[in-house]
C-alpha cells in the first residue's frame, strides 16, 4: 500500500540503514516493493558449501526483525539443531521476535546471524569488519 | 466482587435447581482452563487458616467433546455452588497461582464488597471505574486499539462509554476458555475472533460505537495496511503485552504523529502495571523509556527473551491478576488518552500491585508512580 510502508513513513531511518553495510552488499527492491540486502555469503565447512545471504526488511520494520534467507536454502527437515533454526518458509530463525527492538539495525541483524552461524562447529562465520559500514550515527537533538 | 461471566452462568443455573449440598464451604475460588480437557479447580477460603490445606483443593477433569462447557461444569460443580447459595456467599474466579497459594496463606480473610483476599493478604479494592458520562476530549474520537485481551476489552468498553465514535480493533486471536477468567467477554463468545467478540459485546451493551475489525497480529502481518488504518485514528492504544507490538505502535504513532498510550501489566518479577504515553509534539517515547530501563538494568534485552518483560522471574512470580487491577489499568489508559488529546498528561504511570518491584524502590505497593520520559539521544525512533 503506497504511502504507509516503513521506509515511507520513516525516511530518516531508511537513510540510516542504507549506509550500514559495505559492498559486496547492495540494497535492492523486489517486485513487491520490499527492500533487501544481497551480496553477502556464509561459508559452511561440513559439507563444503557457500550460501549467499539475503536480508529482507519486513513490513513491520523496525518493530519486526529483518528476515534472513540463504541460497541454496537450508531445509527445516535438516537433522540436528541446524534444522530447528530454519522456519517452514525457508527463512532463518536467528533471533526471536521478542529479542529484537527498533534499536536494532541491519548491521545488528548481520552480527546476530553471524553469531548464530558460528555457533555450529561445522560452520564458519564472517569477517564482520569486511562487511559492516560505519556504525550508526545518531544526530544530536 | 469480581465475578466473571462463567461463574455467573453457573451460579444462575444452580440457583434455579435444588440439589443436596455435598459439602458446605463459605466461599469458593474457581479456575477454568483448557488443555485437552476443561479443568475446574475449587478452592475453599475459610474464615480460619486451614490446618491441613490439601482437602481444601478439589480438581475435576471434564471432557469437552460435543458437550458445551456450561453443561459439563454444571453437574460437577453444583453441590459446591449450591452450598454457596445457601450461605449467600460470593464466588471469586482466580488463577492457578492464587489456588496454589491458598494452601500456604498466612492470614484468613472473608469476602465483602470492598475487600478481597488476594495472595496472602487482604487489600482494599479500588472503586470499579464506572461510566462517568461522555468525556468531552474523547467524544467523537476515533480510537485505534491494538490487543484485545483482559485490558484491551476493558479499554474498548471504556472508550465506547466515553463517547468514541469509532474503534479500530486489532487482534489476531480467538477467545479461548482460558481467557474467560479475566476477559470482559463471556463464554457465549468463546471461539470467536476477539475483535468480533469485543465488537459484539459493545453492541450487546447498547453502545452505538462503530467498529473496524482487523484480525491481524502486528507487526507480523499486513503492517502497511494496519498503518494506513491507524492513520485514520485520533489516538492509538496498545494493550498487547508483547514487546514487538508495543514497539510497533510506538513507532507508528511517532511517525504518523499520533498520541499513543501503551498499557500493559508486567508480571516479572512482580506484578506491575505500566502505562506509557508518547506524544508527537514531544521528544521521549516508549523506546526511550525502555532504553532508560535497560541502562538501569531494570530490563534485560537478551536473545530469546521478551525485552518488554522485567527480569528475574522466580517460582513465586504470580501469573494471575484480579479483575480490579485490570479495570484500573484500562481506566487509567482511557483517562490518559483523554488528557493526551487535551494536551496535558503525565508520561509514565506505574503501579506496583502487591510486592515491592526490584529496582523500583520508590514505587510503593498499591500506589501509583508517575514520571516523565527522559529522551534518549540514541533512540532510533524519536531521536532520528
Amino acid at each position: 500500500m503506497p504511502g504507509f510502508a516503513w521506509h515511507e513513513i520513516d525516511p530518516k531511518r531508511f537513510s540510516l540503514e542504507k549506509g550500514l553495510l559495505k559492498p559486496p552488499w547492495r540494497l535492492v527492491q523486489d517486485k513487491d516493493g520490499r527492500f533487501a540486502w544481497e551480496g553477502g555469503t556464509l561459508l559452511r565447512k561440513k559439507p563444503d558449501a557457500e550460501h549467499s545471504v539475503r536480508l529482507v526488511y519486513p513490513e513491520g520494520y523496525p518493530a519486526r526483525f529483518i528476515e534472513a534467507r540463504l541460497q541454496p536454502e537450508l531445509s527445516p527437515t535438516l537433522n540436528g539443531a541446524l534444522g530447528l533454526h530454519v522456519n517452514m518458509d525457508g527463512s532463518i530463525c536467528y533471533v526471536t521476535a521478542e529479542g529484537w527492538t527498533p534499536q536494532d539495525t541491519v548491521s545488528d541483524a548481520l552480527e546476530l546471524l553471524n553469531t548464530w552461524w558460528s555457533k555450529y562447529h561445522w560452520l564458519t562465520g564472517l569477517d564482520l569488519d569486511r562487511h559492516l559500514g560505519p556504525r550508526k550515527q545518531i544526530p544530536e537533538r | 466482587m469480581p465475578v466473571n461471566s462463567a461463574g455467573l452462568l453457573i451460579a444462575r443455573r444452580i440457583a434455579t435447581e435444588s440439589t443436596d449440598a455435598a459439602q458446605t464451604y463459605p466461599d469458593l475460588a474457581i479456575e477454568l482452563s483448557q488443555t485437552n480437557t476443561v479443568e475446574v479447580r475449587l478452592a475453599c477460603l475459610l474464615a480460619e487458616p486451614p490446618t491441613d490445606p490439601s482437602p481444601m483443593r478439589l480438581q475435576f477433569k471434564l471432557p469437552l467433546g460435543e458437550q458445551r462447557l456450561r453443561d459439563a461444569l454444571h453437574p460437577m460443580a453444583q453441590p459446591y455452588l449450591q452450598a454457596i447459595f445457601e450461605k449467600q456467599a460470593l464466588v471469586l474466579i482466580v488463577g492457578s497461582s492464587e489456588v496454589q497459594l491458598l494452601s500456604g496463606r498466612s492470614s484468613p480473610a472473608a469476602f465483602s464488597e470492598n475487600r478481597i483476599w488476594y495472595r496472602r493478604k487482604v487489600v482494599e479494592v479500588p472503586p470499579r471505574p464506572t461510566n462517568a458520562g461522555i468525556d468531552p476530549n474523547l467524544r467523537g474520537a476515533v480510537v485505534g486499539l491494538v490487543g484485545l485481551g483482559s485490558v484491551g476489552s476493558r479499554a474498548a468498553s471504556l472508550f465506547a462509554a466515553a463517547g468514541a465514535s469509532r474503534l479500530v480493533l486489532i487482534d489476531p486471536d480467538r477467545l479461548d476458555n482460558s481467557n474467560l477468567r479475566r476477559h470482559l467477554c463471556g463464554p457465549s463468545y468463546v471461539g470467536s475472533l476477539k475483535v468480533e467478540a469485543v465488537a459484539a459485546m459493545l453492541e450487546d451493551a447498547g453502545f452505538d460505537t462503530a467498529s473496524d475489525l482487523l484480525p491481524r497480529g502486528v507487526p507480523r502481518e499486513d503492517s502497511d495496511a494496519v498503518r494506513a488504518l491507524l492513520f485514520t485514528c485520533d489516538v492509538l492504544i496498545c494493550c498487547a503485552d508483547s514487546g514487538p507490538a508495543q514497539h510497533y505502535v510506538n513507532h507508528v504513532a511517532r511517525k504518523l504523529e499520533k498520541p499513543a498510550i501503551i498499557a500493559s501489566i508486567k508480571l516479572l518479577p512482580e506484578p506491575l502495571g505500566e502505562i506509557v504515553l508518547t506524544r508527537p509534539s514531544e521528544v521521549g517515547c516508549f523506546n526511550c523509556w525502555r532504553l532508560s530501563l535497560q541502562e538501569q538494568k531494570l530490563v534485560l534485552k537478551a536473545d530469546g527473551h521478551d525485552p518488554a518483560d522485567y527480569p528475574e522471574t522466580t517460582p513465586a512470580t504470580p501469573r494471575g491478576i484480579p479483575g480490579f487491577h485490570l479495570d484500573q489499568i484500562a481506566a487509567v489508559a482511557c483517562d490518559l488518552s483523554s488528557r493526551a488529546l487535551a494536551g496535558t498528561s503525565p508520561r509514565v504511570w506505574l503501579n506496583a500491585m502487591q510486592k515491592k518491584v526490584h529496582g523500583f524502590d520508590d514505587l510503593e505497593v498499591q500506589q501509583s508512580w508517575i514520571e516523565e520520559i527522559a529522551p534518549q539521544t540514541n533512540c532510533l525512533v524519536c531521536g532520528l
